[in-house]
């Protein structure tokens, strides 16, 4: 018989504390129903929402609310009762901070002149939350650090004026990554295509007051459009980039682990396959290419698995469930192998969509704003239901928390209820 | 001696499976599910309408063909006009993405593409005499669809390859070399929803895909045998005073 005393609690309590406190914060723990950041709790675009509904009514599930909001193709952060995006209107980006139940605007802050582009003006970049604080980047490259209570700034950083960055061609799109006390993103770098200069820094920024702790020239490149993200490869937790033409493993000090070269114009995410392979796509004809990292006794190198055409994300992302990929192939939907790169079946038809994921279904945004539930299944493309959710171009992923389903365009967003049980 | 027998049969049946695969005996069905050589020969201009896709967004767009070789495509493209022209000769277009709103002649390697879209019937008509050549790869599955595969070298000595229904004997899928803004690109095109308009067959959906490009063609109106002034198809003289 186990007799727990009163100093052998306070010493479990205490452990458990000091595990609590060291636990890294990047945007919520990976196992819980959060999406405080870009493409949910691990970035992979896998939302932990339970007891959803398995099929929608005809005309769609309960539409919660459907605002106007400025331009732009940010996503959502969400955090409580309030959502935090990205938005554009009379020629200047904000950070809005919204009421989750009607979508009332509660405040907004200014992120700077509004980026202009033929393919759609405003913002790129998702904000990422943490505790009392949310942290936003807007096109031209100005990075602050917002209280999420009253819309107040912290500190700033420019890129121009700390890394002589030059605005991409599409705006700095990356969204910041939380990790601990660290922020992490690609801050760009000087681009002087005429004089062959295409410099690109990743960095590290203290959260706490802006601080830099560390950067790396990643040169040749030029600034991607990717974004970071914390993986555990072969035991070892680092940060994975991907810039221009190459993926690049960093410690959480800020050493290069390893580097792996890629494919040219890289968007999309990288899908991590634990335990130690990372999958890239391009959006070029190049098409996309699965290595993996491997531990030797005294360094980290990469080898090449298989590569090939059949998949090549244009600005969405691909992600993994149960060891099957799915991602737009440009404007074909498609479910790949990961083991072997084999295309099990392929869906046109939703143009140049966007989607997330479940453990078991696939929520597939098309370019005009059908809503679309697939089964992840690949065996076959299995469509449960669809319905109109947004008009007009809509080439931003859907947020998926709390039972609730986000989205948005250029011109709109809107809220669907998914929740099984509060449906029944 | 059952071996040898065996083996002769089994031999009889590919030879016979074989020939039922002949590249023109598959060219042969697909233009007469199209409608067939004399109904297409009877059309000498096509008028067709109806919602083009670029970049997510959809507008209205007409294209006009008018025998021997001419061609015009006027569409939007991300809230701007665009005029893509072929006069017999030459490739023309108005395009403001190149900076100017003028007339200007399309670059060589662009020029293909336009060039291309100019038959008012499908590539396999009249094939030989127009200088192509064919040659069955055999099947394929096609999203779903069991396929002929027909390799055609074109005149100029381009490649194409050819995804036939087995049973519709209608086009599924063309994949090309193409470019896009003077970058070699593959094109995959799909033909879907093919109707009847005046004796000839025409697909209604077209879905194209090169580089990071997607294209839909949603067609709702085909006119055949109106008049097609030839004035379209002539590249407008620009004033010395509006060039820039």
């Amino acid at each position: 018989m186990h007799i727990i005393t009163k100093q052998r609690v306070i010493q479990l309590l205490s452990t458990l504390l000091l595990i609590g406190l060291c636990l890294p914060l990047y945007g919520g723990d990976e196992g819980e129903d959060s999406w405080a950041q870009f493409r949910g709790p691990a970035r992979d675009g896998i939302s932990n929402s339970k007891n959803l509904l398995q099929s929608w009514p005809e005309d769609g599930p309960r539409e919660i609310w459907r605002k106007p909001i400025g331009t732009g193709f940010s996503g959502f952060a969400v955090d409580g009762d309030r959502f935090y995006t990205l938005f554009a209107e009379d020629s200047t980006e904000f950070l809005g901070c919204f009421n989750q139940a009607d979508a009332e605007e509660l405040w907004r802050f200014e992120l700077g002149k509004m980026f202009v582009d033929e393919f759609g003006n405003g913002p790129r970049s998702t904000p990422v939350i943490d505790g009392n604080t949310i942290y936003a980047l807007g096109s031209m490259g100005f990075l602050y650090s917002i209280d999420k209570n009253d819309g107040k700034s912290a500190w700033q950083v420019s890129f121009p004026e700390m890394f002589e960055s030059t605005v991409p061609r599409r705006g700095f799109s990356m969204s910041p990554l939380i990790d601990g006390d660290r922020l992490i993103v690609e801050v760009g770098g000087l681009v002087q295509p005429q004089d062959s200069i295409f410099n690109s820094n990743i960095a590290a920024f203290s959260k706490k007051d802006g601080s830099l702790l560390w950067k790396h020239n990643i040169n040749p490149g030029g600034t991607g459009y990717s974004s970071p993200m914390v993986i555990t490869a072969n035991d070892v937790r680092q940060y994975l980039f991907h810039t221009s033409r190459q993926a690049i493993g960093v410690s959480m000090e800020g050493e290069i682990l390893w580097r792996h070269s890629t494919l040219p114009f890289v968007v999309g995410m990288p899908v991590f396959i634990a335990p130690n392979k990372v999958f890239i796509s391009s959006a070029t004809d190049e098409g996309c290419v699965m290595f993996r990292i491997i531990n030797d006794s005294d360094s980290i190198r990469t080898e090449e698995v298989w590569a090939n055409r059949d998949m090549k994300n244009h600005f969405n992302s691909t992600l993994a469930v149960n060891g099957k990929l799915y991602g737009f192939s440009n404007a074909t939907l498609k479910c790949i192998d990961a083991e072997t790169g084999k295309t099990h079946w392929r869906k046109r038809g939703l143009g140049k969509g966007s989607l997330i994921a479940t453990d078991t279904h696939l929520y597939v945004l098309s370019d005009k704003g059908k809503l679309v539930l697939v089964e992840a299944n690949p065996d076959a493309y299995t469509e449960v239901s669809r319905f109109p959710a947004l008009k007009g171009k809509s080439w931003t992923a859907p947020t998926l928390v709390g039972g609730k389903i986000y989205l948005r365009n250029l011109t709109e967003m809107a809220c669907y209820d998914l929740n099984a049980t509060l449906n029944q | 001696m059952r071996t040898l027998l065996a083996m002769l049969l089994f031999c009889a049946l590919s030879v016979s499976s074989l020939h039922a695969q002949t590249v023109d005996e598959v060219i042969a069905k697909n233009i007469e599910a199209r409608g067939g050589m004399e109904n297409w020969q009877a059309v000498k201009s096509m008028t067709i309408s109806g919602d083009y896709t670029a970049f997510s967004l959809t507008h209205p767009f007409t294209i006009y063909r008018k025998r021997p070789q001419m061609y015009r495509f006027e569409h939007t493209l991300s809230s701007q006009n665009v005029v893509l022209v072929y006069d017999g000769k030459q490739a023309w277009q108005i395009h403001p993405f190149y900076g100017n709103p003028n007339p200007m002649k399309i670059p060589n390697a662009d020029s293909l593409v336009v060039e291309r879209e100019t038959p008012i019937e499908s590539i396999f008509f009249d094939y030989k005499a127009k200088g192509h050549k064919a040659e069955l790869l055999g099947k394929e599955d096609v999203d779903g669809i069991d396929c002929y595969k027909i390799k055609m070298t074109l005149k100029n000595g381009q490649e194409e390859t050819w995804f036939i229904d087995a049973e519709t004997h209608l086009e599924v899928l063309q994949k090309a070399s193409s470019y896009d803004f003077g970058r070699p690109a593959i094109l995959e095109a799909f033909f879907d929803d093919y109707r009847e308009v005046s004796g000839v067959k025409v697909p209604h959906l077209i879905e194209i895909e090169y580089d990071t490009r997607h294209r839909v063609y949603e067609i709702t109106d085909v006119v055949v045998n109106t008049e097609v002034a030839d004035s379209l198809f002539t590249m407008p003289v620009v004033a010395a005073s509006e060039e820039n």
